[in-house]
């Protein structure tokens, strides 16, 4: 007979990884006839599950006083690209209301990093993570304006913040 | 508590209806639009009314049938199409497609899932007003978690109006 036991060594950037479980959990469970929609495409169920997963990251940003809830959606937007290492290059400029997130050499692309051909398709999660985070903290919902993705390349995405 | 009257037009019994609704209540709406439903007339129908912060109708509704519980539905208010018309009437935007949703779904391929569902609506109603819009994409609350509100699909709309997709009818 053999007994493990594991004890967890407190490592709270660890947490960010339980919580995109978290919220990718509720998100299928909450989300799961957008998800099997065809018109939506795996874009649409990214779309869907990381804005979920971006929620449940900004209430961990907010446990571990990263942010607050007065930060601005600046601010959040900064920690969360910041905390969660999205991408080795990442650009934020701000226009009035709109932020233009400029993501290069992305660590989280499914194509370039993870090495899948995505058929065609795109799978990025960085519009529905943003969207999430912001919206849960600010109680404000940011509008994806623009969305350029070449996968593997330069993404772009246009958030207004107002 | 300040309450003054705001009157609407029912397009079912054509009468002028008056109802009230305080500047406090109006503000607590975290949507900005405070949903105000009238039963009124003989046989008695209802309208909803939709109202935002400014004390502006942004749209009105009724329902095709009216039941009260405790009494059988034997008398139906015909009532469709009287939305959209009043909708239109009271100045709330209204969009028209200008391509098929196949034709627009290529080109948006990385569009917002919430984009992709208002542009289906559009494709799919011929003309629809922004609250019908906004009921059917209302499932998107649950699968986001968070509230769609008009404000929010008047954007997108727009938007896409500007980019030549769609038009205001």
């Amino acid at each position: 007979m053999s007994f493990f036991r594991f004890r967890r060594k407190k490592d709270p950037a660890r947490n960010y990884l339980n919580k995109m479980a978290i919220g990718l959990g509720a998100g299928l469970v909450y989300a799961r006839d957008a998800i099997l929609n065809p018109d939506f495409g795996p874009q649409g169920a990214m779309d869907v599950l990381s804005t979920w997963m971006g929620q449940e990251i900004a209430k961990e940003l907010l446990t571990q006083k990263v942010i607050t809830p007065t930060s601005s959606a600046e601010e959040v937007l900064e920690k969360l690209l910041e905390e969660v290492r999205i991408a080795e290059d990442l650009s934020i400029e701000m226009e009035g209301d709109v932020a233009h997130v400029v993501v290069q050499n992305c660590l989280i692309c499914p194509r370039r990093v993870g090495g899948y051909d995505l058929e065609g398709h795109t799978a990025c999660p960085v519009g529905g993570l943003v969207r999430g985070a912001i919206g849960l903290v600010s109680g404000k919902t940011p509008q994806l304006s623009k969305i350029d993705l070449k996968t593997g390349e330069l993404c772009k995405t246009d958030f207004t913040l107002a | 508590m300040a309450a003054n009257k705001i009157r609407v037009h029912c397009d079912i019994c054509n009468e002028p209806i008056e109802f009230e609704v305080s500047q406090e209540k109006l503000n607590e709406q975290p949507s900005g639009i405070l949903k105000v439903m009238l039963a009124h007339g003989a046989p008695l129908h209802a309208i909803i009314v939709y109202v935002d912060k400014n004390r502006r109708i942004r749209g009105v509704e009724s329902s095709d049938a009216f039941q009260m519980e405790g009494t059988r539905a034997e008398s139906f208010v015909s009532a469709s199409d009287v939305s959209e018309n009043l909708s239109e009437q009271m100045g709330e935007p209204c969009y028209q497609a200008l391509y098929s949703f196949n034709e627009i779904k290529d080109r948006e391929a990385t569009a917002f899932v919430l984009d992709k569902t208002i542009l289906k609506t559009i494709c799919e109603s011929g003309t629809i007003c922004l609250s019908k819009i906004r009921q059917n994409v209302a499932f998107l609350e649950k699968a986001l978690g968070d509230k769609i509100d008009l404000k929010q699909i008047e954007s997108v709309c727009e938007r896409y109006v500007q980019d030549g997709l769609i038009k205001r009818a």
